[in-house]
């Protein structure tokens, strides 16, 4: 177990959630994406926290930071979705049209 | 004093204060608001004026530079600027322009005290104060071109003030046109001569001494010429700008039509303002068209026929401010052929030509502003502007009465009046310029100019009322008391202000040799004034006579050919409207209408055609679908990486 | 020690396929459901990496707030939002293209970029046992000091507080169009 091997599998793992960005057409589903690159970039930051870093703590706790961030946002964001759906009866993005408003 | 010169900028800028405040917040929330305020910025701006005069002529009336500012480097030293000079001429003309500026803002408000836009109205007025203001402090002619065309907008834009009626508009457009025609020579000029003297300053161009320019070749791009002769032409052609705006033979026609806008405007700036802008310019220009060939001699010619024939039509004509226009026509046409008198046979310069004009500007200027009020008065009561209608309103209009009775006096050259004082020295220069013709014109139209005012004056107050509304014609007093406060000049400006005008009114350094010891004609003041009175009492004979047979007089169709001729103004409205119809329309407009619509036109449209493609693609893109703009960010961030500075 | 491989590399490459099918899976899945539920799979693998990594502190939070809360919370949304099995979203073929496309050049520009760096597979940890311990964690978290993150942490916690009031009030039925 290198710092390599660890940035691959972040990488790997970043562009599968690039890809599902992309395809998905159910809105939670591209969260689920975003959820999965922003797993990706955790990972990088403890990898790069434990094989690099002077302060292997201070870099991990970044990461923490991110987590709860990442969890305010999906709060919000499954919020809007509810309320999205409760307007077009509807999650799917083809039909969100309305956006270029 | 110095404070007082360094502010006098004040007096350019409150009418554009009223200009802005009226046009922008004033003139749609309270009519009587908007006057109030360009009457009291009218009025500050006239005693500013009126101050400075009189701190400048006590110290000794020495040419200064106010202020000025650069606006505009060109080429080195080569500079536009704006600034504000004080010498006896613009000083003058400030008074004058300031003065009659807030008696016709007091007068409108009585006269347009039933019009709806009257806040429009106010606003067009300051802003014509302020242009005109600008045109007579300039201290090159660059601004003084500039200011120039500002009065030229401001002045359509007053022609055309009831725009609701199609003459007004026609005649709006008309003196727009014809003027701007006579400014692109003027502009022509001016760069022709900017180009040579390398300056724009008017110190600079009166400099000007054509032996120095006669060795310089100038490349004017198609052909070389020596700069004394390019300065020559150039002087004609600025000439030229005078000639339209002054509305001189033949471009005179404008003038008289431009009396279809309000009173109030014919009567600031169709008599004595903006109108004599021309004459200001070559009084301004004065030592530098001394110099400049036969320019003058132009002048003169253009002036002198313009004076007689304007008189000429004013005598057979029925409709008061037309009367009143011819008059004013006659009038510049003296003021310019006295200019031009100034220059003898043998090209020495005869200094008494340039005093007069400008003494004439003066005078002029209060008497004939205060003749339009009268007619404005009129109109407003009898509602129409025919002599016909009117007759009688001695009795009902007293003040207005005496006040026009001075007035007249004052046009036709009686002693002790203030246009008998303008018009001996302009008679004097004619003499003296040993042009006999000129001189006879000039006297022949002082006659005529006596003889036509009276016949106005009589055929409108005295006799019968021939009409109804004349029968119940009373006095406004919103328009009463700027006639009477314009009569006192009228009166007193020729006898008080001769000798100032004597000697401080004369051209500075010229660089020909000024004439002496010229023959002092005694006898000049008794022949204008003979005539003027022989010219009062064949007015009287036929109008004023208890047996006078008025229908008879005013009857314009049992008349012979000449009188037909001269009543359709010599045909000379048909004329311009068939060359402008055969030559303009059929020619110069047909070919521009085919450039616009085949060449224009499709350069347009092919524009119209790829900007509405691209747009189309930009379209396609803003299609509000979320997966696309993801992508489009992704491929943004990869793009970035190859083409911008990521850190990767 | 197994094959001259460390053990903990063993465990590492297990769980790095069994997280990388676990992704791919929840990208695929026609069925949203199941692709939350593979999201957890991937997340508890993302905790064991992070153990390997020395971080326990953050794979307990991972588990608790990820894998617990929020694929927990986005499942109810799931739940809430669709009929399950009922809504089937097709995929045109080329917009998969397109997508494998991106990603692909993605990977090409980080492969790229690891190529360039040799000496990262010679990378040795330097961090002491001590530092790495769930106290540690702790204590750097919560105290005030220059070393310590208490104001973040504070701030985070203030942040949340506020996101969980703004999706409440995003959420909540709007009450005038109830009454119409």
């Amino acid at each position: 177990m290198t710092l390599l091997n660890c940035l691959i599998l972040a990488f790997v793992l970043f562009a599968i959630g690039v890809f599902g960005l992309l395809t998905r057409r159910h809105l939670v589903g591209m969260l689920i994406s975003i959820e999965l690159m922003l797993n990706a970039a955790n990972i990088n930051f403890v990898a790069f926290a434990h094989f690099k870093a002077a302060d292997a703590t201070a870099g991990s706790l970044f990461s923490i930071f991110v987590i709860a961030i990442t969890a305010c946002e999906m709060a919000v964001a499954l919020a809007i979705l509810i309320t999205m759906y409760r307007r077009h009866k509807s999650l799917d993005v083809n039909r969100l049209e309305d956006l270029h408003d | 004093m110095t404070s007082l010169y360094s502010y006098s900028f004040l007096i350019l800028l409150l009418p554009l204060l009223s200009f802005a405040v009226n046009g922008l917040f004033l003139c749609r929330k309270s009519r009587k608001a908007s006057a109030a305020f360009s009457v009291l910025c009218a009025g500050l701006a006239a005693a500013y004026a009126i101050s400075v005069a009189l701190a400048f002529f006590t110290n000794g009336a020495t040419p200064t530079v106010a202020w000025q500012f650069r606006f505009l480097p060109i080429v080195g030293d080569f500079n536009a600027n704006i600034g504000l000079l004080l010498d006896p001429l613009s000083v003058m003309m400030l008074v004058v322009v300031t003065s009659i500026a807030f008696f016709v803002n007091i007068y409108s408000i009585g006269y347009m005290r039933e019009d709806m836009s009257s806040g429009r109205f106010f606003a067009l007025l300051s802003l014509f104060a302020f242009s005109m203001l600008g045109l007579v402090i300039a201290t090159n002619i660059l601004q003084m071109f500039v200011f120039w065309e500002l009065v030229g907008v401001s002045s359509y834009m007053l022609i055309g003030f009831w725009y609701h009626k199609p003459s007004a508009v026609s005649a709006s457009k008309q003196a727009f046109i014809l003027t701007r025609f006579a400014d692109s020579f003027f502009l022509l000029g001016m760069v022709l001569v900017s180009y040579a003297v390398k300056s724009f300053d008017f110190a600079a161009l009166n400099a000007v001494n054509l032996k120095d320019f006669a060795s310089i070749p100038l490349n004017l791009g198609i052909m070389v010429m020596p700069a004394s002769d390019a300065l020559t032409i150039g002087a004609a052609l600025i000439f030229v700008g005078g000639w339209g705006k002054s509305a001189m033979f033949p471009m005179h026609i404008w003038l008289p039509n431009a009396m279809e806008g309000p009173t109030p405007v014919s009567s600031i700036i169709h008599s004595a303002t903006m109108v004599v802008a021309g004459v200001y310019l070559v009084a301004r220009l004065f030592p530098f068209m001394a110099g400049a060939g036969n320019t003058l001699c132009i002048v003169m010619v253009v002036g002198a026929f313009t004076a007689i024939f304007a008189a000429v039509i004013a005598c057979t004509q029925k409709d008061i401010k037309r009367i009143l226009a011819y008059s004013t026509l006659s009038q510049l046409g003296y003021m310019m052929f006295s200019l031009g008198a100034s220059r003898l046979c043998d090209g020495s310069i005869n200094t008494l030509g340039y005093t007069a004009s400008t003494f004439h500007i003066f005078t002029h200027a209060f008497f004939k502003c205060m003749l339009f009020l009268v007619a404005g008065s009129l109109i407003h009561q009898v509602h129409t502007n025919d002599l016909d209608a009117m007759g009688g309103l001695r009795k009902k209009m007293p003040f207005t009465y005496i006040a026009t009775l001075i007035a007249c006096l004052a046009i036709a050259g009686i002693p002790p009046f203030s246009g008998f004082f303008s018009k001996d020295e302009i008679l004097m220069t004619a003499f003296q310029s040993g042009h006999v013709a000129v001189f006879a014109t000039g006297l022949l139209t002082s006659g005529l100019t006596a003889f036509y005012m009276f016949r106005l004056f009589f055929l409108a107050f005295h006799g019968k009322a021939r009409s109804e509304h004349t029968a119940h014609a009373h006095e406004d007093f919103a328009m009463t008391l700027p006639i009477v406060c314009l009569a006192v000049p009228s009166l007193l400006s020729g006898l008080l202000a001769k000798n100032i005008f004597a000697t401080k009114f004369v051209p500075g350094a010229l660089p020909v040799a000024t004439a002496e010891h010229l023959a002092h004609a005694t006898w000049i003041p008794y022949a204008a004034g003979g005539m003027a009175v022989l010219g009062i009492l064949i007015a009287a004979l036929f109008y004023a006579r208890p047996k006078a047979n008025i229908e008879r007089a005013l009857d314009v169709d049992n008349r012979c050919k000449l009188y037909k001729t001269i009543n359709h103004k010599f045909y000379f409205d048909e004329i311009y409207y068939a060359v402008v119809r055969q030559f303009i329309f059929r020619g110069v407009a047909a070919s521009a209408r085919f450039v616009e619509d085949w060449i224009i036109g499709s350069l347009v449209n092919a524009t119209l055609f790829v900007v509405r493609k691209a747009g189309a693609l930009v379209r396609e893109a803003e299609n509000g679908y979320l997966p696309f703009y993801v992508g489009v960010m992704i491929v943004g961030v990869i793009f970035w990486y190859f083409v911008g500075k990521l850190p990767l | 020690m197994i094959l001259g491989i460390p053990f903990s590399d063993i465990v590492f490459y297990v769980v790095a396929a069994f997280m990388i099918v676990a992704a791919v899976v929840t990208v695929v899945s026609k069925n949203i459901l199941q692709s939350a539920i593979f999201l957890i799979a991937t997340f508890i693998a993302t905790a064991i990496v992070y153990i390997l990594l020395q971080a326990e502190f953050m794979a307990v939070a991972q588990v608790m707030v990820y894998a617990g809360g929020v694929v927990v919370f986005m499942i109810f949304a799931i739940l809430l939002t669709s009929h399950l099995g009922e809504e089937s979203f097709k995929v045109h073929l080329p917009r998969k293209f397109i997508a494998g496309a991106i990603a692909a050049a993605f990977l090409a520009i980080m492969g790229k970029f690891l190529i360039g760096q040799p000496e990262l597979a010679t990378a040795t940890s330097n961090a002491s046992a001590e530092a790495s311990t769930f106290g540690a964690y702790a204590l750097r978290l919560l105290s005030p000091g220059a070393n310590g993150f208490l104001i973040p942490f504070e701030l985070i916690s203030l942040l949340l507080l506020m996101a969980l009031v703004a999706s409440v009030t995003i959420a909540k039925k709007d009450e005038d169009k109830e009454e119409k």
